[in-house]
């Protein structure tokens, strides 16, 4: 079998970061965190993840949708699936997210299963 | 006896004819704008009575002038041979100085004078005041920014054939502002109480789905509890700004004092808690007034700026709390003050001009609870009693607040009476 698939959980917010991490530990993701844009961006480069799931608003010059869209811009990380997690839920929010190149757009508060399902889907 | 009846006659017509001149010339005269004019009232008879429904039609008339002339809104009229008749005061405070001498000019110079004003970023297509009236509201810089709402009605003449116009221009800017704040407010509100609301939610159903085993479903239970519980600290502290800033229960209930209880109760409030911060209050060593003040309002305030200190220092960091009396001659009065001084974390200066603003938190990565409203219900609350707050704070020195509140003998007086 080959490596374990990899997934990324970026949110500012520490409990939500757990929420993620026990919604997917009986997966089979090998799962890595980051706090922020910048975090983020430098764990890619250096973890290769197959799955990200992104909050949009974080402290810092970079939001969760500048990152989506600058991975999606580059061809090395374009094939990632990028999940965009945000409080912001209004439909002008979600086609920027969607414009930003994001497979799926998920509104705060979530539920875990059908966040869960939604990986399923886009990593086949 | 005919010759008699001809001269009495003809005194009598010579009188009326008199009577009548007098009142075609008031007519002629208020037509022209005049308003001090002669009127025939003496008598009974039917020119003596036209003449006093005469006086109490430029009665009237006088009375709506005034009426328009108080307007907060501005009117403009304008003539059938489009010029400009009347302008209120009130519409040279809304265009400001280029509407002094509009009255006397051609219609089309307010036309000019409204396009040349308008914001050219918003109405960059905007050459013509009929596309103008079209719009629900528009935007000027007078130089001052402005945003105004006109409407126009015609007046047709009495023959139908032509038509005078008025203007009306309203000054909506504060109302726009208010709008725009408070729906700013509710979204960011309802975006704020989403991070809890998830972790409640996603927590919950985690329980519900899995099969934890006692020490998981403690941790997950324990999450939801403090989850829940910065939910409800949200929703109170906005209930507290709703009621603040509606004045609802802006009555405070004041009493005359040294607050000197207030400031020891908070201080061993505070140093109750689990963090080991070490704080120094001398009440001995503090300057004391007497002051008008709402003892649960002020320590409300006080507990959110100690409780800032405390959270924003490092362990064994130091909060110092004292208070001073300082004079003003200016205003002839002394003002107290609460002093709040901390070696924590600091704030910028790009930071510092956010503090007060709803929902800023100078710490952003939710590791230091909060809601973002402490500052700025603070502020409320101290300038409900005619006080001021000042802060100087620099980045990895700390932070010091003072919360000023006159004393009880100078003369600025409370807003609010208990």
């Amino acid at each position: 079998m080959a490596d374990k698939q990899k997934l990324l959980i970026v949110d500012d917010h520490e409990t939500l970061r757990e929420l993620l991490k026990m919604t997917l530990e009986f997966t089979e993701f090998e799962l890595f965190e980051a706090s922020d844009a910048t975090e983020a961006l430098a764990m890619v480069a250096e973890i290769h993840p197959d799955v990200i799931i992104l909050d949009i608003m974080m402290p810092g010059e970079m939001d969760g949708v500048e990152v989506c869209r600058r991975l999606k811009a580059n061809p090395k990380t374009a094939h990632i699936k990028i999940i965009l997690l945000s409080a912001k839920g209004q439909t002008e929010d979600i086609r920027v997210g969607g414009e930003a190149g994001a497979d799926a757009y998920f509104v705060k508060p979530f539920s875990p299963m059908s966040l869960l399902e939604s990986i399923k889907v886009t990593r086949y | 006896m005919t010759l008699i009846a001809l001269l009495v006659t003809w005194i009598l017509a010579g009188r009326i004819a008199k009577r009548i001149q007098l009142l075609e010339d008031a007519s002629n005269r208020f037509a022209a704008g005049e308003s001090e004019v002669v009127l025939p009232l003496q008598g009974s008879d039917e020119i003596a009575s036209t003449g006093r429904a005469f006086e109490q039609m430029m009665w009237q008339i006088r009375e709506k002038y005034e009426a328009i002339n108080l307007s907060p809104d501005g009117i403009l009229l304008v003539s059938s041979n489009k010029r400009v008749t009347y302008t209120n005061p009130a519409l040279l405070n809304i265009l400001g100085a280029g509407a002094k001498d509009l009255c006397g000019k051609p219609f089309s110079v307010f036309e000019t004078l409204l396009v040349s004003i308008l914001d050219k970023r918003a109405h960059a297509d905007i050459k013509k005041l009929d596309r103008l009236i079209e719009l629900p509201d528009f935007r000027v810089h007078t130089p001052e920014f402005k945003i105004l709402r006109c409407i126009r009605k015609q007046v047709d003449s009495p023959d139908g054939q032509t038509f005078s116009e008025v203007f009306y221009l309203r000054d909506i800017t504060h109302e726009s502002e208010i709008d725009r704040m408070k729906s700013e407010f509710l979204t960011t509100a309802a975006h704020e109480l989403r991070t809890p609301l998830a972790s409640v939610m996603g927590f919950s159903e985690l329980l519900m789905m899995n099969d934890y085993d006692q020490e998981k479903t403690r941790y997950v239970a324990e999450t939801i509890n403090r989850q829940s519980q910065n939910l409800k600290r949200l929703v109170d502290d906005l209930l507290d700004i709703a009621r603040i800033e509606a004045r609802s229960d802006g009555v405070l209930k004041l009493e005359k004092g040294n607050a000197s209880t207030v400031v020891s109760e908070c201080c061993e409030l505070i140093s109750g808690g689990d963090k080991q911060c070490e704080l120094i209050y001398q009440p001995e060593q503090s300057a004391w007034c007497q002051i008008w003040f709402d003892a649960n309002k002020l320590k409300q305030a006080l507990m959110n700026i100690l409780s800032n200190a405390y959270k924003y220092s490092q362990e064994g960091g130091v909060v110092i709390v004292d208070t001073l009396v300082q004079q003003d001659n200016q205003e002839e009065a002394d003002w107290f003050g609460i002093r709040v001084t901390d070696q924590g974390i600091g704030m910028s200066e790009e930071q510092l001009a956010h503090v007060g603003e709803k929902f800023y938190r100078a710490d952003d990565t939710g590791s230091i609870p909060g809601t973002g409203l402490g500052m700025a219900l603070t502020s409320e609350i101290i300038s409900l009693h005619n006080g001021h707050m000042d802060i100087t704070s620099q980045l990895g020195q700390g932070t010091q607040v003072t919360l000023w509140i006159p004393s009880a003998d100078s003369k600025v007086e409370l807003k609010a009476h208990g």
